[in-house]
């Protein structure tokens, strides 16, 4: 016999000794045990099943769309009938392989079946037309019908085969959209539902469910689940072992009890840990993650996991590019929230140029709005009903708006506004209990709200989710006001000016004096616009108001100089560092800040300070002003004495006045002082003034016994 | 230069790849198969600017930088030993060689000095808060102290260069610009980045422009400084005899005269400088209504204290920059002078205290109140620390203190940032970090991440080098995150 002849006689006399096998084992299913080398067998299963899928798709494709050509060739007989004996033999081989395969754990059973059943129908259904194929060979449709069906056939079997290593919808699954699980955030997550559930779905539900119940254990509720099933209730925090089902996820995996059972994906260890630490705790169904201690291992292993609230997971598709940017304007910004984020903020700027369009124009993309900022802007109570639309806001933004809280109630719907601030409305108590059944609302903002302290408290004991945060009053508290504060700028008056007084703070009442006195409250002048100075004079003012404790007080002197030296000599030299320009110093109009080393002082410390005016013109003078600084710190002192002379000739002078300055008896703040000497009219052509500095300086203070300095910038002659 | 290396080494160039072309086309399917980054370089010119990397937590921010270096020692991190060892000199174990300053390096002993304010500990945190910071104490459960931060700088200068913007040599861009860089402007009518200062009684150090310069990003990032007296904004109102409508018509001729030049001569100076106009005219029309603080509330004014009402002070800038924070402005920088506390240091911060401690926890108030803390970060804090050694004379009541970079206390507040918290500790000498050591780097990088930035991500390719703010360093601090 030829080599070919023989092996289809062996492959068709197989056949039979192979189907009964395959019949056998599918009878007596519960009661095989396969030895360990019929399992290896069995796993070359993936192997073999790729030959009869291929050749009985052959034929179904040479049936079905070119018998008429091909059937008048002389080899088509024999080809036909190789192909189907192959396509037998192979298919009763995979179908014996698929059934050793089948007896190992962990494949899905209602995949499993529907393979099965349709897979070991192939061999039979082969070997079977194989029989009849001569008498069918002329009769072309019922071929055709055959192997239609068997195609069909190959391509369920096939199908659920790979549902079994695969899982459903593998071809899809880059395209389909997944129907996301909301994630909570986890100041809102319940420890069993967020974290312990989504596990025991995973891993153990599909043998726990009420579908299919292996050890009549149940998962889909809560009851059921405590109900436990053949062995019990699944935990006992009694025990060393937490009870059944710590115990069984805790042993080693080859133990038959171990779950999840050999072959089935496995617990992680971090699912057990998070698993047995639940059931430790006394497997509570209602915890919350924010019920726990920071320092629970389940909460930091929860803040872990799931998202805090601020990063959410949007569940909505990114508006058009053009539409947001169409929306962008000076005055109105609208952005993503974060590169590739559908989630929008909206922000409004410029009050003047808000109006109730600006709102309705964000139609196209209210859906994706999260946060809505409109402090300021002209919003009035019927404008909530625009707002209602952005069902994805988080955030809403009143402050300082016109909301009265009429129609608050219409923002109930938003499913997950979470903080609004109305700070700076008019919203009342009556309107604020709206707020008690919005779903998700976490925090409320009301500064300067009609609202009490009292009455916020009541809404935050009736509803605890809810923070109501009202801020800074103030209405207590006493504090001192700053000093007035002097608009004019220059000391030196040339020509008469108006006294400008102002305060910051509105309402403050200025009260002050001219004449060297401290003010009142109630006996001193109240500042009024137009006041004018004209002389030498030195005021003084404090501010008061009611509810306000008195400022301290503003000092300032103003000089005035009717008569300027038409020269000015220094008959004695000031010291090296204190020069300034000379003579000139006196007189130039350029006065000093209190500040020594500025530069426009004449300082003396070993002589007296003698300075020699002359005026072209004779004037008629009564009063002389000098501005000295003093700084005590740096041991400049008042001059202990100024002398005035006067005469027609520099040799032929008189003393006119003199005057003594007080000398401090204490350490006070440097400042500019005027130290003034009148006297009786006399008409001169010049002035010469002697200005003694304090030779020893008193007791009291660090440098006692040194020579003081004396610092003079201008001298004015009235 | 990865890429050049790359390029040579498939030996592509246009002679080669047109020569065979076919052959070409797969071979630069297989180079990108092989490389992924040959045809997607993550290169800043691809880098999407103006949008947050990731969800942010905080969406502005507001520093108030204390000037000269707050002593840590006598406001936030309390070292009773010290009191005890009051005069003793510093162990050689404990300063572990740490350098000195010019002005302490003749200095023979270093002797300890005990904090002479007293401590008392305050909020959920437990928080060691001394008396001269009584309101800062009051909000206490809203801040997160961290009293681990350190640097490597030791003078003032680099130091705030170096906190600034990332490096201790000059030439750098300062964090508000980054951020104006990274994500613009939240209000048009306003800039991105502005800038107050103020002066307090206390030692002063300089603060100058370096610090908020753009560095080598556009000069439209650079901060804008807001003048401390009675108008911030000099020239803002148009003279007199040219209305609002003169003033746009100028303008468009200006900016198409500039057009002409940019087109010229490409200088990306000249469109900044159009952009700047378009932004002084839409200034014209925001910032009077900022700046205008008569129809603040009394309450405000109280919260504040009336010191807020005269401009150039501290208080007065913390109100400022609310409301600039409010409308908008996305970095609001304040610097306030004279904490630099080398002698007579108790006397010296009671007096720089009065002047801030009301203002800053008046903002953390303020913000909260109108619902705008959880996305505003403000932080408070000075370039580095002080020595717990005295310099210079030293007696019960007073002492002065030097410069110390190894540990240093700020706080945070809003914007992300865990509240009530104290994170990070000092040995019981307050001289070394013994846990959770923040460096300015990692400082930095925190910030830049609640702000939704990824801070190895935003990035600037200058004479061809990739610049970060966070340089090549810096890590998160995610324990301090909310």
């Amino acid at each position: 016999m030829s080599g070919s002849k023989l092996i289809k006689k062996v492959a068709e006399r197989s056949l039979i000794p192979l189907n009964s096998l395959l019949l056998f084992f599918l009878l007596f299913e519960p009661r095989i045990v396969l030895p360990g080398w019929l399992q290896v067998f069995g796993r070359m299963h993936p192997l073999a099943l790729h030959f009869p899928i291929v050749l009985i798709l052959i034929y179904a494709v040479v049936t079905l769309f070119f018998p008429s050509r091909l059937r008048n060739e002389h080899w088509y007989k024999d080809a036909i009938d190789a192909l189907l004996l192959a396509a037998a033999f192979t298919a009763s081989v995979t179908a014996l392989m698929g059934f050793a395969l089948s007896r190992n754990e962990g494949y899905d059973p209602d995949a499993l079946l529907l393979h099965k059943w349709t897979g070991v129908l192939i061999p039979f259904l082969l070997y079977g037309f194989y029989l009849v194929r001569n008498k069918v060979i002329g009769n072309i449709h019922i071929a055709r019908a055959v192997s239609l069906f068997l195609a069909v056939m190959i391509s369920l079997a096939g199908h659920h085969g790979a549902v079994i290593t695969h899982g459903e919808n593998f071809i899809l699954a880059p395209i389909t959209p997944v129907a996301q699980r909301i994630i909570p955030a986890f100041e809102d997550a319940y420890v069993y539902n967020d974290l312990v559930q989504p596990i025991l779905d995973s891993k153990c539900a599909s043998c726990h469910n009420s579908k299919k119940s292996k050890g009549d254990l149940v998962m889909d509720t809560k009851e059921l689940f405590m109900k436990g099933g053949k062995d019990g209730v699944p935990w006992d925090t009694t025990k060393a072992d937490l009870g059944v089902m710590m115990r069984r996820i805790h042993m080693p995996l080859d133990e038959k009890e171990h779950m999840p059972p050999k072959g089935k994906p496995q617990l992680s260890d971090d699912e057990m840990f998070i698993i047995h630490e639940w059931v430790k705790r006394g497997a509570d169904f209602e915890k919350k993650f924010t019920d726990l201690l920071p320092t629970d291992t389940l909460y930091a292993i929860g803040k872990k996991v799931l998202p805090s609230s601020s990063e959410e997971n949007y569940d909505f598709a990114a508006a058009d590019e053009s539409d947001i940017s169409k929306l962008n304007n000076n005055n109105r910004v609208v952005e993503p929230v974060a590169v590739g984020s559908p989630a929008l903020n909206v922000s409004f700027f410029n009050s003047a140029l808000f109006n109730i369009s600006s709102l309705k124009e964000l139609g196209p993309v209210n859906d994706k709005i999260v946060e809505l900022n409109l402090p300021k802007m002209a919003v009035k109570d019927e404008d909530l009903s625009v707002i209602k639309q952005f069902k994805n806001l988080r955030r809403l933004n009143l402050n300082f708006t016109q909301i009265t809280g009429k129609t608050l109630e219409q923002l109930q719907t938003l499913p997950y506004l979470k903080m609004i601030s109305l700070s700076g409305t008019s919203i009342d108590y009556n309107n604020l209990r709206k707020l008690q059944s919005f779903p998700k609302l976490r925090t409320v903002y009301l500064w300067s709200t009609p609202a009490s302290k009292g009455e916020l408290k009541k809404l935050e004991e009736k509803n605890k989710n809810i923070n109501y945060y009202a801020g800074f009053t103030g209405d207590t508290l006493k504090l001192q006001l700053t000093p007035p504060i002097l608009e004019n700028e220059d000391h030196i008056l040339t020509e008469p000016e108006e006294l400008k007084l102002k305060h910051y703070i509105r309402g403050a009442v200025i009260r002050y004096t001219l004449d060297g006195t401290t003010p009142d409250s109630t006996k001193s002048a109240v500042y009024k616009p137009g006041i004018v100075i004209d002389s030498n004079v030195t005021l003084r003012a404090k501010a008061y108001k009611e509810g306000w404790y008195t400022s301290n007080m503003l000092e300032y002197h103003f000089y005035k100089r009717t008569y300027r030296p038409d020269s000015v000599q220094l008959l004695t030299k000031p010291d090296e560092k204190y020069r300034a320009s000379g003579g000139r110093t006196l007189n130039d109009n350029d006065r000093s800040d209190v500040n020594f080393v500025s530069g426009k002082w004449l300082g003396y410390k070993d002589d007296d300070l003698i300075a020699l005016m002359r005026f072209d013109k004779p004037v008629t003078t009564s009063s002389l002003t000098l501005s000295v600084h003093e700084d005590l710190s740096s041991q400049i002192f008042m001059p202990l004495r100024l002398e005035v002379y006067g005469g027609d000739t520099p040799g032929n002078m008189r003393l006119l006045g003199s005057v003594t300055p007080e000398q401090p008896v204490d350490m006070r703040t440097r400042a500019n002082l005027p130290v003034t000497c009148v006297y009786a009219p006399a008409t001169v052509k010049f002035i010469k003034i002697i200005v003694k500095h304090v030779p020893s300086i008193p007791k009291w203070h660090q440098g006692k016994g040194q020579t003081a300095w004396v610092f003079v910038d201008e001298v004015f002659v009235n | 230069m990865q890429k050049e290396i790359i390029e040579h080494g498939l030996n592509i160039n246009r002679r080669k790849f047109l020569s065979r072309l076919s052959l070409g086309i797969g071979s630069f399917a297989l180079g990108s198969l092989l490389i992924p980054d040959l045809f997607n370089p993550a290169d800043e010119e691809t880098m999407i600017t103006g949008l947050p990397h990731f969800a942010p937590k905080a969406k502005r921010i507001i520093y108030l930088f204390q000037n000269g270096a707050p002593s840590q020692l006598d406001l936030f991190d309390y070292k009773p030993l010290l009191q005890k060892m009051h005069g003793q000199d510093l162990p050689a174990s404990v300063r572990m060689g740490q350098r000195l300053t010019g002005m302490t390096a003749d200095q023979k002993k270093f002797p300890m000095a005990g904090t002479a304010l007293n401590f008392k500990q305050y909020g959920q945190a437990n928080a060691w808060i001394s008396e001269v910071l009584p309101y800062t104490a009051g909000i206490v459960d809203e801040l997160c102290i961290i009293r681990s931060m350190y640097t490597e700088a030791i003078n003032h200068d680099p130091a705030l260069t170096f906190f600034q913007t990332g490096a201790q040599v000059g030439n750098r861009p300062s964090m508000g610009a980054w951020l104006s860089y990274g994500l613009g402007s939240e209000n048009k009518n306003l800039p991105a980045y502005c800038v107050l200062l103020s002066r307090g009684m206390g030692n002063g150090q300089g603060v100058y422009s370096k610090l908020w310069t753009n560095g080598f990003l556009d000069s439209v990032h650079q901060g804008v400084q807001f003048s401390s007296g009675e108008n911030p904004v000099l020239y803002l109102a148009n003279p007199e005899g040219m209305n609002k409508s003169d003033r746009r018509s100028m303008l468009d001729k200006l900016g198409e005269l500039n057009e002409l030049s940019y087109k010229e001569f490409g200088d990306p100076e000249i469109s900044t400088k159009i952009q700047q106009y378009e932004m002084a005219y839409r200034m014209q029309t925001a910032v009077p209504e900022i700046t205008d603080m008569s129809r603040e509330p009394e309450s405000v004014i109280k919260m504040y204290g009336p010191d807020c009402l005269i401009p150039g002070t501290y208080a007065a800038n913390c109100l400022l920059a609310r409301k600039l924070s409010e409308n908008g402005v996305r970095f609001v920088q304040l610097y306030h002078q004279g904490w630099d506390g080398h002698a007579n240091l108790p006397s010296e911060l009671r007096g720089q205290c009065k002047d801030t401690d009301q203002a800053s926890a008046a903002l953390i108030t303020d913000l909260k109140q109108r619902g705008l803390l959880d996305e505003t970060l403000v932080i408070w804090g000075g370039e580095f620390g002080r020595t717990n050694y005295c310099q210079g004379e030293l007696t019960k009541e007073t002492y002065g203190r030097d410069h110390h970079p190894r540990c240093f206390s700020i706080w945070m507040a809003g914007g992300g940032v865990k509240p009530g918290i104290v994170y990070g500790e000092t040995d019981d000498f307050g001289y070394n970090i013994v846990k959770d050591p923040v460096h300015v780097h990692d400082f930095q990088a925190t910030v830049l991440n609640l702000m939704g930035l990824n801070h190895e991500q935003l990035i600037f390719k200058h004479l061809g080098r990739r610049y970060r703010l966070t340089d090549v360093s810096g890590k998160v601090v995610k324990n301090i995150i909310a």
